[in-house]
């Protein structure tokens, strides 16, 4: 793990507030893979595909793997494990003594590029983190060692995975975003303060959008997560 | 050809018979699929799948709010109200908090008595169970920097086996379609 320093940060969806501390923390170097993931499933047979509930893990979690503990030639032990739910991210990395980012501390690290804590205004980096969301997800995802690092040497926060956050769900937003901005009253009480800090943010509007989408059994292809330690 | 034809027929046989008389579990989620453990207004522990074995009908919330929860408790009595005394009494009326640092148990007992809320259970626990619970619920809630919390307005219809029945997201929406949903269920698992 590396050591991602305390920062002032402002959260995508808040117009209104100032920035805020951020606490130092710890962060996986990689995201979790087929490997790790195996170990894990190894010793905890609750959480072996054939065990999962689906309250917790959806239909198709873990199902590119060939069986409960053989990840098989579409999981290659080093890439990065997907199609795993949050209830089993969570699972996983409280076993490690660890936990999810919240979505601040995630973003707090992806801001950074190979030579910047905070890159978030270079066009450059901005685009090459679009580009990737433009392709389509490999058939077979490349091994968690061919990700740069990034300044605090965090490797593969752009380029491998879409990665869970442990607040996920709290982006009040409703489903039907071409209804216009405003957030239906009736469905969410205090909704009228929540909005868009920074729209020329592309790529974060889209990493925001992906995860109001989610609920948490699901089990995405391209998918997975990192954990972190408070300091 | 024939043992095709008759396995297409007993497949289409075995469609007729409901899964739990074939003693199949049911493959729809259940919420009491967690194990997190909360405390009431008498600070006594319940387990969550403890839950489980009565109809439910459950929202989240928090008792400083002053805006939706007061709106979400008045909707839930209009349907303890709607199901007349002889129903209401084998539904579990629950309430869960999603700020367990402001909502102790004895601020839930002092909730409860307050807005008369007679034979409900509230229930609190810690940030991360909440946070879990409400992620399996599918109701989403945001602190503010004032203090508050933005929340989704979802009241549930459980059935005894955790399977979410119904949900009523509206603030103010009739009662009718959570009582009917009950009314269903209650048919389904009379209760003691």
């Amino acid at each position: 793990m590396v050591r991602v320093p305390a920062t002032r940060f402002t959260p995508f969806f808040s117009k209104n507030s100032e920035p805020r501390n951020l606490a130092a923390f710890e962060m996986d170097v990689f995201p979790v893979t087929n490997g790790d993931f195996l170990k894990f499933v190894t010793a905890n047979p609750k959480w072996r595909k054939s065990n999962a509930k689906p309250l917790l893990c959806e239909a198709t979690y873990l199902s590119h793997w060939l069986s409960d503990l053989e990840p098989g030639p579409r999981a290659p032990l080093d890439a990065p494990v997907t199609q795993v739910s949050w209830f089993a991210a969570r699972a996983y990395l409280q076993s490690h003594g660890k936990r999810l980012p919240s979505t601040d501390e995630w973003e707090a690290a992806a801001r950074a590029d190979a030579t910047m804590a905070d890159a978030s205004g270079n066009p450059d980096f901005a685009r090459q983190i679009l580009s990737w969301y433009a392709k389509p997800t490999p058939d077979l995802l490349p091994s968690v060692h061919t990700a740069t690092a990034n300044v605090f040497g965090i490797r593969g926060l752009h380029g491998l995975v879409w990665e869970w956050v442990n607040d996920f769900n709290n982006a009040i937003t409703t489903g039907e975003g071409r209804s216009g901005s405003s957030i239906d009253g009736d469905f969410f009480c205090g909704a009228g303060s929540i909005a868009s800090a920074d729209p020329s943010n592309y790529a974060a509007f889209m990493r925001y959008a992906f995860r109001a989408s989610l609920k948490g059994n699901f089990c995405v292809p391209n998918l997975g997560f990192r954990g972190i330690r408070s300091l | 050809m024939l043992t095709r034809l008759l396995q297409l027929l007993i497949g289409a046989l075995l469609t007729l018979i409901p899964p739990t008389a074939m003693g199949a579990e049911p493959s729809a989620p259940s919420i009491y699929d967690l194990d997190s453990v909360w405390r009431d207004g008498s600070n006594q522990p319940h387990r969550f799948s403890s839950l489980a074995g009565k109809v439910r009908v459950l929202a989240m919330g928090f008792t400083s709010c002053q805006f939706a929860c007061p709106r979400i408790v008045a909707d839930m009595r209009a349907i303890e109200l709607g199901l007349g005394p002889e129903a209401a009494k084998k539904v579990g009326f629950t309430f869960i908090s999603f700020d367990p640092a402001r909502d102790t148990p004895s601020v839930l007992a002092r909730y409860q008595k307050q807005n008369a809320l007679d034979h409900w259970l509230l229930l609190t626990a810690d940030t991360d169970a909440a946070l879990e619970l409400s992620v399996a619920l599918g109701i989403k809630y945001q602190p503010t920097p004032t203090g508050d919390i933005a929340h989704s307005n979802a009241i549930l219809v459980i059935s005894p086996t955790g399977q979410i029945l119904h949900r009523q997201d509206s603030l103010g929406a009739k009662p009718d379609n959570a009582i009917k949903a009950i009314q269903k269920a209650l048919q389904r698992n009379p209760a003691e």
